[in-house]
């Protein structure tokens, strides 16, 4: 980005010792950051020892797009007076598009950043990836669902016919 | 992904603390969600915790009552008093099934006294024609509602006449045969309601007051018998979205009222005939004071001939003294380019002009008697060489409006109808 040498620029460090150099308006995506920020502005190295340079980098790639698609979106209306409403509805399909192929991860990644969206307080990246563990539920028998997050049953089967039997709505076939 | 296969079974999903396991719990219809119970000890009970309860029909073929009244105790009525429910989307009576007539309106009228009780701030209800009655003044009765989205209600007669849904702000329901002092004696009673989403239907004359509101859609259905007149005293409103979908050259409702706050209107008129004008025109003095002027106006299919749909030719044109922004998606033959040089002339502030043509829909047995060269577009072709659309900013200065006028009285033939100011 052009801009990006005069804006502050952030170093996020991963729980693994990997450093990240962000601008300030990227960061500030992260709730969490940007509350540090606005107790103490001066800070530019924050260590965050719950998140792992794989999760940080997906996490900040994530970030970067949103933040780039609103400031295109606000340099439109700059321009044209308004962004026309095809050309918005079709960023945002784009954004969309974006997101569900972002969200084409296995399960242990899923699980990694909904935790660091959770930490970070990414909202948008949070609600993507619960909607996304979400979708991955619906559909399924329990079966199904514990094979595809690896879910030990230690319930005993006297447990579970008991839990069954207790709800035997959910688990009627609707053909 | 690298990792997928070889991590050898670690359960991630069940080591994330319990609130981000609720939470995607809780986007799942409660029939769904009840089914995680079995998954192993660890999500046993989360289920129950969520604040969410969708007792939805997932499939209406097989549905059956008793299963529908199964789930709804065990959801519901069996819930944990100290387990606040918030959000609650209930389907009562279900058009494609007769069985669903087993349960009596009482048992829908206990969930929702249970759901009171568990301070329940939105509620939505789907399905077929709600029986008025009890229910409904059951619902009314839940003074913890902050939404509330209902399905077509017979009549409002019912609502009991001291309700006290204090915190509703935002209320959505489809009106059929509307009683107009009944309807704006319910929203006297709701003093924090803000945002109103109506659909009206086989009401002849419907009024709507209400000094809290600030944005309204409403659609206005055309089933017999036709709307023929809506008046608004609406001096809070903000917001006006307005639908009307009209065919067989029924006249439009005259739609009067004054609207002193208005900032943005949008309009979507569907199937409009020859005459349509003076009462679009009027609609056009209404909205007079917003800033946003949005317009989506299309001719009925079975028009031969282009018409005016905007104002009527010769007649005056209402000024617009506050519009900055005006967004014209119509068919934009030689009538309504004139038309929309008019209300031009009476922006005197407007900086934005989108303006998109379409041409009415029609059938393609029709293609013969419609000349496509009189619906075709007379806008003046933009610098990308395309005369579909035109998108003009920076109106406001001088020049740049000189500019646009230019163009466009040079396209417009037959000008002397309107008065240049």
């Amino acid at each position: 980005m052009a801009r990006s040498s005069t804006e502050n620029m952030i170093t996020l460090m991963s729980s693994d010792g990997e450093e990240f150099m962000v601008t300030e308006k990227v960061a500030r995506e992260c709730t969490t950051i940007r509350n540090m920020l606005e107790d103490d502005c001066v800070i530019t190295n924050i260590p965050l020892p719950n998140v792992t340079s794989d999760i940080l980098s997906m996490v900040i790639e994530y970030c970067m797009e949103h933040v780039a698609a609103a400031e295109k979106a606000a340099a439109e209306t700059a321009e044209k007076g308004s962004s026309s409403a095809p050309a918005a509805a079709k960023a945002n399909k784009d954004l969309e598009e974006w997101d569900k192929a972002f969200m084409n991860v296995d399960v242990y990644t899923l699980c990694d950043l909904i935790l660091a969206a959770n930490y970070l307080n990414v909202s948008g990246l949070l609600d993507l990836t619960i909607q996304t563990a979400a979708n991955l539920i619906k559909g399924k028998s329990p079966e199904q669902i514990r094979k595809t997050f690896h879910i030990q049953n230690d319930l005993s089967l006297e447990e579970e016919e008991k839990i069954r039997s207790q709800t035997p709505w959910a688990f009627e076939k609707s053909e | 992904m690298a990792t997928s296969s070889d991590s050898d079974q670690i359960d991630l999903l069940s080591s994330l603390p319990d609130a981000l396991l609720i939470a995607i719990i809780s986007l799942l219809p409660t029939r769904v969600a009840a089914r995680t119970s079995v998954l192993s000890r660890r999500f046993r009970h989360l289920w129950k915790a969520c604040h969410d309860v969708d007792l939805g029909i997932d499939d209406v073929i097989n549905f059956e009552s008793s299963r529908f009244e199964a789930m709804a105790n065990g959801a519901l009525l069996s819930r944990d008093p100290s387990n606040p429910l918030l959000r609650l989307c209930l389907h009562v009576g279900n058009p494609l099934s007769i069985r669903n007539n087993d349960l009596p309106a009482s048992f829908f009228s206990s969930l929702l006294v249970k759901a009171h009780s568990l301070g329940l701030r939105h509620l939505t209800l789907c399905g077929a024609h709600l029986d008025p009655g009890s229910i409904i003044s059951t619902i009314f009765s839940i003074d913890s509602l902050q939404t509330l989205e209902l399905p077509t209600i017979a009549q409002v007669a019912s609502i009991p006449a001291a309700i006290t849904l204090t915190h509703l702000r935002c209320l959505s329901l489809v009106l059929n045969y509307a009683n107009p002092a009944e309807f704006n004696q319910l929203l006297s009673q709701l003093p924090a309601l803000e945002d109103l989403d109506l659909e009206i239907s086989f009401t002849e004359v419907f009024t709507l007051s209400s000094q809290t509101i600030r944005r309204l859609h409403l659609f206005v259905g055309r089933t017999f018998p036709f709307t023929k007149f809506v008046a608004f005293s609406l001096p809070s409103l903000e917001v006006l979205c307005l639908k009307i979908t009209t065919f067989e050259s029924l006249p439009l409702p005259r739609i009067e009222g004054t609207l002193p706050l208005l900032r943005k209107a949008v309009i979507i008129l569907e199937g409009l005939s020859n005459g349509a004008a003076s009462a679009v025109a009027q609609l056009l003095k209404l909205v007079s004071n917003a800033e946003e002027l949005s317009l989506d106006i299309s001719e009925s299919w079975e028009e031969k001939d282009p018409f005016p749909v905007l104002l009527e030719p010769g007649k005056d044109v209402p000024d617009f003294p506050n519009l900055k922004l005006l967004d014209a998606s119509m068919c934009f033959h030689k009538h309504n380019l004139k038309s929309i040089v008019a209300l031009l002339h009476h922006s005197p502030d407007l900086e934005s002009l989108k303006l998109v043509h379409e041409a009415p829909p029609s059938f393609t047995f029709q293609t013969n008697q419609r000349k496509s060269d009189d619906w075709g577009s007379k806008l003046p072709t933009n610098a990308a060489g395309n005369h579909n659309y035109t998108h003009l900013t920076n109106l406001h200065l001088d020049h740049n409006r000189e500019e646009f006028m230019k163009l466009v009285d040079k396209k417009c033939t037959c000008k002397q109808h309107w008065k240049h100011t």
